[in-house]
């Protein structure tokens, strides 16, 4: 009697044990398979979207000629920092103010309309425009542009 | 008896599982490759189009990268519209729709192409699977004012 008791707990043990060990494997492959099936989808389309944005999106910006006396940016941004806020007065805004409203402007179809982050710097010149927290990952592209007092980095990091 | 029905039973829904999820991973692998493929081919026409000969701008036998011609562009606009030259420029633009916004100083649109896989003309927009939307910032130049504005290159991938 008491032998065949301990025969029956035995077994019950050893049930319980894999009943243990397949709820283990059980877990481990929904955890693979959740990191498979749930894994972020490709991002090659943004990676080449970024910096493709970063790079055009600078150099058109740059070249873009305005309504003041047909002007380029690149030209207004000289002027601001060369003599801020700007010697070059147009539509009642000098050249720093004018050529800032129309970064912004242009951003806001761009940029921001695809609701991007991006922060777009000039230094020599008080112009920040940015949208968001840059702090992660990012694509940038940089131009440079001799100014009467030194070389004028423009940059665009584009954020995520 | 009843233990190694047990075991079997226990055996057969673990072979079960190993099923359910290789088929799973398999399903999971093959849309991710679709996907990729996908976004390729767009990037691919995406790149195309950027370097386009027929619209880039030409300054002193330059040919700056990001510029597009606005006197080039009206030309080609006029020479796409005929039903031959689309089909000679399927193999740049394949089935999808290019548009150029100049949005600085003004807004202005130019329409270049559009193709939409022979199973969805004639059907309403919402009746066309999602296309993969790539933009791309240009400067548009007129060489006859000489000045520079600021476009984007619109393209949609029809997938």
């Amino acid at each position: 009697m008491y032998i065949s008791k301990m025969k029956n707990k035995k077994s019950q043990t050893e049930i319980m044990g894999l009943v243990i060990v397949v709820i283990l494997i059980t877990l481990a492959l929904l955890f693979v398979l959740s990191f498979i099936v749930l894994r972020k989808p490709t991002t090659l389309k943004k990676q080449y979207t970024q910096s493709e944005i970063a790079a055009n999106t600078l150099n058109a910006l740059l070249e873009t000629t305005t309504p003041c006396n047909k002007q380029k940016v690149r030209e207004l941004l000289q002027d601001c920092a060369a003599n801020a806020p700007g010697t070059i007065y147009c539509e009642g805004l000098y050249s720093c103010a004018y050529v800032e409203s129309i970064i912004n402007e242009i951003f806001n179809k761009t940029l921001i309309s695809w609701n991007m982050e991006f922060e777009f710097t000039a230094t020599l010149t008080n112009i920040t425009i940015a949208r968001g927290y840059c702090a992660g990952e990012k694509r940038s592209q940089s131009q440079f542009i001799p100014t009467d007092v030194g070389v004028m980095t423009t940059r665009l990091d584009i954020c995520g | 008896m009843t233990e190694s029905i047990a075991i079997l039973f226990i055996f057969f829904l673990l072979v079960l599982f190993g099923l359910i999820f290789y088929s799973r991973i398999q399903t999971a692998t093959l849309e991710r490759e679709q996907e990729e493929d996908k976004t390729i081919k767009a990037i691919q026409i995406a790149q195309k189009v950027s370097y386009f000969p027929e619209l880039q701008c030409t300054t002193q036998a330059e040919l700056p990268s990001g510029c597009i011609d606005i006197k080039k562009l009206e030309s080609f606009q006029e020479i796409i519209a005929q039903e031959q030259n689309k089909l000679y420029y399927f193999q740049v633009f394949e089935y999808s729709q290019v548009h150029i916004e100049q949005v600085y100083p003004e807004n202005k649109t130019w329409e270049i192409y559009d193709l939409r896989k022979p199973e969805y003309i004639g059907k309403p927009l919402t009746f066309i699977p999602p296309k993969l939307f790539i933009p791309v910032p240009v400067a548009l130049h007129d060489p006859v004012e000489n000045i520079m504005t600021f476009g984007v290159l619109h393209i949609n991938v029809y997938i």
